[in-house]
This record gives structure tokens, sequence and C-alpha cells, in this order.
């Protein structure tokens, strides 16, 4: 079970990330990296929450993770686990579907 | 418009697609009957503030995907106050559905009388590094207008205007920023593709709305 430290060492080792910000479910920030990355902290529990808010109306179980595609190409992934939600901006060129796949499992793991 | 989202639907993963605007609620709509009217447009005005979001937090963001146990959400801006929203299977081919909604995302921009403007790109989008590579620019904050420029050309030469398009988009920011004001000067560069003179003039016809 890797440490929120220990975690963003894995990510940090991934290449074509940006920003990084890891979130508790309550939205307090808890780490970030990256130029103004609290504000990419903010957005990304924002989303989660606005993809929780739909499930009542969708009936649909999750969400696990959202994908925003900006004009520029660069996309913010925001990664949905048990107790932390994380988000991080991604150059154009990284299938975000690699970079969940990594991560995705280790999330889950990580209490706070 | 209720034509061109039977025409969406038929995309390999989509299950359902849905207008949604900010004066009028869900304007069309072929989503799964489970989804009752009043909860496609509960639904359709939560997706919509995320867009109406990125002003506050000085992001560009013009679709996103929201994947769920039971299917994948993909949305779409229209325009500022209209949304595209589609309800897919959970594991549906993403870069499919969007190369089908990109076809046919300017038809249903006509269909909404009162779209206010397309979404404005950022001032840097036009010198970003990708501005230089016609892919990115297709694919761009301009997709919506290529895509109807593409099509109107495909009219007249076939399958090949896929490569003319890119061929024509590379000489074209070659020439200057690839803005919407330019977009005449792309018009003219794929007509010279044309050879007909008939055929160049039912071209730049069927652009007159955007060029």
């Amino acid at each position: 079970m890797p440490t929120l430290q220990e975690f963003k060492a894995i990510i940090d080792e991934l290449t074509g990330i940006q920003k990084l910000a890891i979130v508790a479910r309550d939205g307090t920030v808890l780490l970030h990296s990256g130029e103004q990355s609290r504000s990419l902290g903010d957005y990304a529990a924002y989303v989660a929450v606005t993809a929780e808010q739909l499930k009542p109306y969708l009936g649909f179980t999750g969400p696990y993770h959202l994908i925003m595609e900006q004009v520029s190409g660069d996309r913010i992934l925001t990664i949905l686990g048990e107790q932390i939600i994380v988000g991080v901006d991604l150059d154009s060129h990284i299938p975000p579907a690699n970079i969940i796949d990594q991560l995705a499992p280790l999330i889950d793991q990580i209490t706070i | 418009m209720q034509k061109i989202l039977e025409e969406i639907k038929i995309t390999p993963g989509v299950l359902g697609a849905a207008v949604y605007t900010s004066k009028h609620g869900i304007i069309a709509s072929n989503l799964p009957e489970i989804f009752k009217a009043d909860t496609q447009k509960r639904i359709g005005n939560i997706l919509h503030r995320i867009f109406k979001l990125n002003e506050t937090v000085k992001l560009n963001v013009h679709s996103f995907e929201i994947q769920y146990e039971e299917a994948l959400l993909l949305v779409k801006q229209l325009c500022n106050t209209s949304s595209l929203i589609l309800i897919c299977e959970p594991d549906a081919k993403v870069h499919l559905i969007n190369m089908s909604i990109s076809m046919l995302t300017a038809d249903l921009l006509n269909a909404i009388d009162d779209c206010e403007q397309a979404p404005v790109p950022p001032d840097n989008a036009a010198v970003s590094p990708q501005s230089t590579d016609p892919k990115a620019v297709i694919n761009g904050a301009l997709s919506s207008e290529l895509a109807l420029m593409k099509r109107a050309l495909a009219k007249n030469i076939g399958p090949i205007a896929g490569k003319i398009l890119e061929k024509s988009v590379k000489s074209w920011i070659e020439g200057g920023e690839a803005s919407h004001a330019r977009l005449k000067d792309l018009a003219e560069i794929m007509r010279l593709e044309i050879d007909n003179g008939a055929s160049q003039k039912e071209f730049l016809d069927n652009l007159r709305d955007i060029v």
C-alpha cells in the first residue's frame, strides 16, 4: 500500500504529466506538483463531485474516471479512488488509457 | 435534428444521444426510454455546467467523458449554450465515435436556431505548437468548420477529400494562423483541387455559411 509520497514518486517517473494534484474526498488538496496545480486539485474535485451527483439520475455505479479534453489537445484526467481523487494534466500525445491502467489500481489502495 | 441523432446512434457502441440547450433544455433525444424527459433535462443541466466553468478556471475544455461501470458518457460542447450528450457502452471505441460526431457537429449547429457563438478558442490556440501540425488543426478548435468543408469537398472529389483537406490545411497554416477569419483562404486552396468549374462554384456555395 503506497503512501502519498510514494505514489507521487511513481507518477514523477511517468512521462507527459505536466501537473498533479491529489485531493481528499472532502475537497482538501493533499498534495500537488507543477505550476498552478492547486487549482487543478479544485477542478478535479469539482468534476468528480459532478460525476457522483449524476449517479441517481443515471442509475449507474462508479464513476471511475473522467477525461476532459481541451482545445489545445491537452487532457485533464481525474481518477476517483476510495478515499482520494487524483487529477493529472496530460500532454496531448499521451494516451489517457495508459495512465489510467497504471495508476487506477494504486489509487484504490491509498488510505489517508 | 432527430435524424442527425439517429445517424449518431448507428455508430457502434452508441446507445443514444441528446442535445441540451441552456434555454430550452433537451431539444432532441434518442436516449434509452429509461431516462425520462425531466431526468434528461437535469442530466444535461449538470453536464453543461462543466463547460460554464471554463472561464472561471481558465481552461478550454470542449469535450469530456465520464466512465461508469454500466456506461460511458461522452459530452461535446456545441456552442456556448448547448451540448451534445452521448450514452455509450462502457467499452465503446471513443475514437470512432468522435470521428462520427465530428462529421455531424456542423449539421447539428445549423439545426440549433438560438445557438450563441461557437466556443471561442484561446488567443494562444493559433500559436500553440500544435498549430503547425495539419492533423492537430483539423481536430482542434475549428474541427466543426473543417469537417463541414471536408464534406463539401467530398461531394465533388469523393473519398480522397480527407487527404486533400490535410494537404490544404498544411499549405494554409504555412501562410498564417489557423483562425476562423482565414477560412476563406483555406476554401480557396481547396477549391483549386476541384477540376470542374461548376463543381468549384457548388463547393463554395456549400461553404457560404462559414466563410
